[in-house]
């Protein structure tokens, strides 16, 4: 077994490691290079300058200017959520008497698709999927389920069904959709600001880099300048659910809201 | 409190933790405004996961953890690319300047591709251990390490008293030389 001789760079790594709580003191390694330091006169002079830049650059790194007013600021956009949020990290009770009325409701319309065949070659990807997903939905033709038939996410399928005349083809501008698109709109109650968003639907086989398996409620959400987006897959279908946002949080909102009313129906 | 529920409320944490969050960020992403975007994402999350809170006393390394991984997120979705340059070696042992300007500071990580700015910035914050941060980011200690030393030395370099550096300094050989003791 070959032993492990340290060198100078080594040495000193660890020790900025020690001097900044990064590595434990008692560590093996820690402990080899306090030793090296000890009999290594390069060192010792070398380290005194680190310090000195470690000193420096941690407080430089904390010389940021906060905007006087972002606690402020945040507060008011995090408001309303901060107070769910903290309902939903306390215990809960045994049934939960609030109704909440999660209707699903999806608003329709007619669209018109262009029918141009697809190449192999032009898979779907996220990207381009955000690129179109803001169009008007009259400029959709409905969804023709008799290539690939649109299953609902499962953890929708409690909310609503995927009536025909709601399934548009998508993206605008083909001849042949890949994907089908659903709007959707969601209320916790009756008083509470709709959540609005779109819901894409496409068989994993015309979707660029497929996701891991996984489901809606647990899938992270990505923020964008202005909607947030989550994307998964289910057995052979791949979703992208996209959200515009308004006040911040509603994909995040969503998830937890069918989460928590797994028992409503 | 023995129901799991934390210890710790988001607008607790909100307060206490807001300007540290926002620089964390702003070190990362290099605007004010992705700052203050990466915050609130930041905060949101938090209220989302915050059973996930587990220690109260870690509040600001997992905040920081989010920011982390917000900031990661949004990069993978922009096509900017910075290569990495092989000059910045890692036994650059420049001489400390008396005060170092944070605008050149920001300008040196900017340089940085992500995979090194992101080890040196949670460093630099002194809320992450080297196992910490190699979980963070899922390499292993050695690969920190290496990246932060080459990150340090960049910044070294970067924001070193070039005047003083004329003069003779004692160099600590470079990496590949070893000094058995």
């Amino acid at each position: 077994m070959t032993k492990h001789i340290m060198d100078c760079w080594e040495a000193q790594e660890l020790l900025e490691g020690i001097d900044f709580g990064a590595i434990d003191a008692d560590d093996a390694l820690a402990v080899e290079a306090q030793r090296h330091h000890a009999q290594c006169a390069d060192c010792r002079t070398a380290m005194a300058d680190r310090l000195t830049w470690n000193a420096r650059l941690t407080e430089a790194m904390s010389a940021v200017t906060v905007p006087a007013d972002l606690e402020s600021r945040l507060a008011n956009r995090l408001g309303p959520l901060s107070t769910a949020a903290t309902a939903v990290a306390a215990p809960r009770p045994a049934r939960r008497g609030w109704m909440m009325a999660m209707a699903a409701v999806a608003a329709l319309l007619l669209i018109a698709v262009y029918l141009q065949p697809w190449r192999h070659s032009e898979l779907l990807t996220q990207a381009s999927i955000i690129e179109h997903i803001g169009c008007e939905l009259t400029d959709l033709k409905p969804y023709d389920s008799t290539r690939w038939k649109p299953e609902l996410p499962m953890s929708w399928q409690s909310f609503f069904r995927l009536q025909p005349e709601l399934t548009h083809a998508f993206p605008p501008g083909r001849v042949m959709s890949k994907a089908a698109l659903v709007p959707f709109e969601f209320r916790a109650s009756a008083a509470a600001s709709p959540i609005r968003g779109r819901l894409v639907m496409i068989p994993v086989s015309q979707f660029q880099n497929a996701p891991d398996e996984g489901d809606f409620l647990s899938t992270r959400v990505d923020y964008f300048p202005g909607f947030y987006v989550c994307v998964w897959r289910e057995g052979d279908s791949v979703y992208l659910c996209y959200v515009r946002s308004v006040r911040g949080g509603e994909l995040d909102e969503l998830q937890r809201l069918m989460r928590d009313s797994h028992n409503f129906t | 409190m023995s129901d799991g529920a934390p210890a710790v409320t988001v607008a607790e944490l909100l307060h206490a933790h807001y300007a540290f969050v926002y620089r964390v960020a702003y070190r990362l992403s290099g605007s004010a405004a992705d700052a203050e975007d990466l915050t609130q994402q930041t905060y949101l999350q938090a209220q989302t996961h915050l059973s996930q809170l587990r220690e109260p006393s870690r509040s600001r390394p997992w905040l920081a953890s989010i920011v982390r991984n917000l900031f990661l997120r949004g990069k993978r979705h922009a096509s900017k690319v910075v290569a990495w340059n092989p000059e910045w070696e890692p036994a650059t042992q420049a001489r400390p300047p008396e005060v170092v300007d944070p605008q050149t500071l920001q300008a040196a990580l900017a340089e940085l591709p992500e995979e090194f700015r992101v080890p040196v910035v949670l460093f630099y914050f002194r809320e992450f251990s080297y196992k910490d941060i190699a979980t963070e980011l899922g390499i292993p200690l050695g690969t920190v390490m290496s990246r932060l030393a080459r990150a340090k030395a960049h910044l070294r370099d970067r924001l070193s008293d070039k005047e003083r550096d004329e003069e003779p300094v004692s160099r600590a050989p470079r990496r590949p030389h070893k000094t058995p003791v």
